[in-house]
């Protein structure tokens, strides 16, 4: 490991493999197995480990096959991090493809959510349960809740929320201070919203359809979206 | 190898200890062998309830101290030879009991007893903990009002931190006539926040304060309207499938099947 493409750092967060910039990917990637054999391995064995790629920006295929020698060799990946300025690959080439079309002629119908609110950089945590009175959740990025958020439930996000269900706790979306957020909820129903440093309640009357906040002239504004508009993001080419 | 059930709700006084007595007097009327546990501990109720107050001479906190054998502690019922009652101690300590020992104790009951059934304290603390502890199955019990349904939401997701999924919900106190006027809420809308099956309704009754303070359990008295629904839960848990009665009052007289849907696990 003198000279070589890779280290092993561990911090608070547990253990780092960063790969260096130097050398094309399979070299890395030949280096890394080599690395995991032997005593290594053994030592190595059910750790869990946040891969930093520094500032190589991995495709699809590339990541497939670091799990696998990863995998192979009994680690886990927790995490993948990497300092890329450039944008990576676009994970929704459907969206992008929606984005140019809107550009070209449809853009003054398709107000709403505007193409910059869908894609932003930050992580996406996706919850797949209903969040309870008392439960909270915080996170650095953005949060997609497969379920209900109940009354005394806390969704704290830095980027956007939105939740496939009733949305009847509290949520502040753009939590460190991004006025671009936004909360979008199939029945947007809070006890509190907020997005940035702007606080509302909703209004008494019950949502019939789903509904985004963001926020307009610094003041929270919810609206109601229609889905339809955006059929082409979901299917279809 | 029995079954371990606990009946808990978060808030107090919305009826887990009427619920615990009378679901496990309806099971061992049906001929099952059933232990109740008071884990309330300093507060016990579930002896005074089954009218079995006077009969306690050790509880649950000499049974983990080791100061008595299991069986000692054990009160048989009055009424049934199979329905047993291990009662909560009456001290003040609420450390005297850890959930680990919880754990074995059910182990040990459910190897003896068909049905283990667990009255939890209030709360989420410690009672909480010991209570679910050992327990494979959950009865989330609520009144129909905004604070009790917050509080079984909290009890819910703390169950399910506890690997207790699925628990099932009982609507204790409802007045059908409240919920028609439109002045109580709807079963439809607690089961809307609480996404979670529902076992049973039970009707506000007075004969439940009557037959708590003579320590028969309602679920004996064939008049009562909430003994009716404790008997119909009781067949519920044992794999029956038992449908929702209606509640309706027509001109005083509790009576017409109608509709309340049910959903059964």
């Amino acid at each position: 490991m003198n000279d070589s493409l890779i280290s092993v750092k561990g911090n608070k967060n547990g253990l780092q493999l960063i790969c260096s910039d130097q050398g094309t990917w399979d070299e890395v990637i030949a280096e890394i197995k080599s690395f995991l054999t032997g005593e290594n391995r053994s030592f190595f064995k059910g750790a869990s480990v946040i891969v930093d790629t520094s500032t190589r920006v991995l495709t699809a295929e590339q990541v497939a096959v670091l799990w696998k020698v990863l995998e192979g060799a009994g680690l886990t990946i927790k995490g993948l991090r990497t300092e890329a300025q450039e944008e990576t690959s676009s994970p929704f080439p459907r969206l992008g493809k929606e984005r140019g079309r809107n550009k070209a002629g449809t853009r003054g119908q398709t107000q709403g959510i505007s193409e910059t609110e869908y894609v932003n950089p930050k992580p996406v945590l996706i919850v797949k349960r209903n969040l309870r009175s008392g439960q909270k959740i915080s996170f650095d990025g953005n949060v997609l809740i497969f379920g209900d958020v109940n009354p005394g439930a806390e969704v704290i996000a830095s980027g956007f929320i939105m939740v496939f269900g009733y949305l009847r706790g509290i949520a502040h979306a753009g939590s460190t201070g991004d006025e671009k957020a936004w909360v979008m909820s199939f029945r947007l129903q809070p006890t509190q919203l907020r997005i940035a440093n702007s606080i509302t309640r909703p209004p008494d009357e019950e949502p019939q359809g789903p509904e985004i906040a963001k926020i307009q002239d610094s003041m929270i504004v919810c609206e109601g979206i229609d889905l339809k508009k955006y059929y082409d993001i979901t299917g279809g080419n | 190898m029995g079954e371990v059930i606990v009946v808990t709700s978060g808030k107090g006084g919305v009826g887990k200890t009427t619920t615990t007595a009378n679901i496990s007097t309806g099971l061992a009327s049906m001929g099952k062998k059933v232990v109740m546990i008071d884990t309330d501990i300093g507060l016990r109720n579930l002896d005074v309830v089954m009218g079995l107050e006077n009969r306690i001479v050790y509880d649950l906190v000499d049974v983990t101290r080791g100061d008595c054998r299991l069986r000692q502690a054990l009160i048989k019922d009055k009424r049934f030879e199979n329905l047993c009652l291990l009662p909560a101690a009456q001290t003040k300590d609420k450390t005297a009991v850890q959930p680990e020992q919880m754990r074995e104790l059910c182990e040990k009951l459910k190897k003896e007893f068909e049905y283990v059934i667990i009255d939890c304290p209030a709360g989420i603390e410690m009672g909480f903990k010991n209570a679910t502890a050992g327990a494979e199955r959950a009865l989330v019990v609520t009144t129909p009002e905004i604070s009790a349904v917050r509080d079984a939401d909290r009890i819910i997701g703390l169950l399910e931190a506890a690997e207790l999924p699925n628990p099932l919900l009982i609507v204790n106190r409802i007045r059908p006539t409240m919920v028609k006027k439109g002045d109580m809420m709807d079963i439809d809308d607690m089961i809307d926040i609480l996404a979670i099956d529902l076992l049973g309704v039970v009707p506000e009754d007075e004969s439940i304060v009557v037959s708590t303070n003579k320590g028969e359990p309602a679920v004996l008295d064939m008049k009562s309207m909430a003994g009716q629904a404790y008997r119909n839960i009781s067949r519920r848990i044992t794999g029956e499938d038992v449908p929702l009665i209606s509640m309706e009052s027509e001109d005083g007289f509790l009576s017409k099947i109608k509709k309340f849907f049910g959903i059964q696990r």
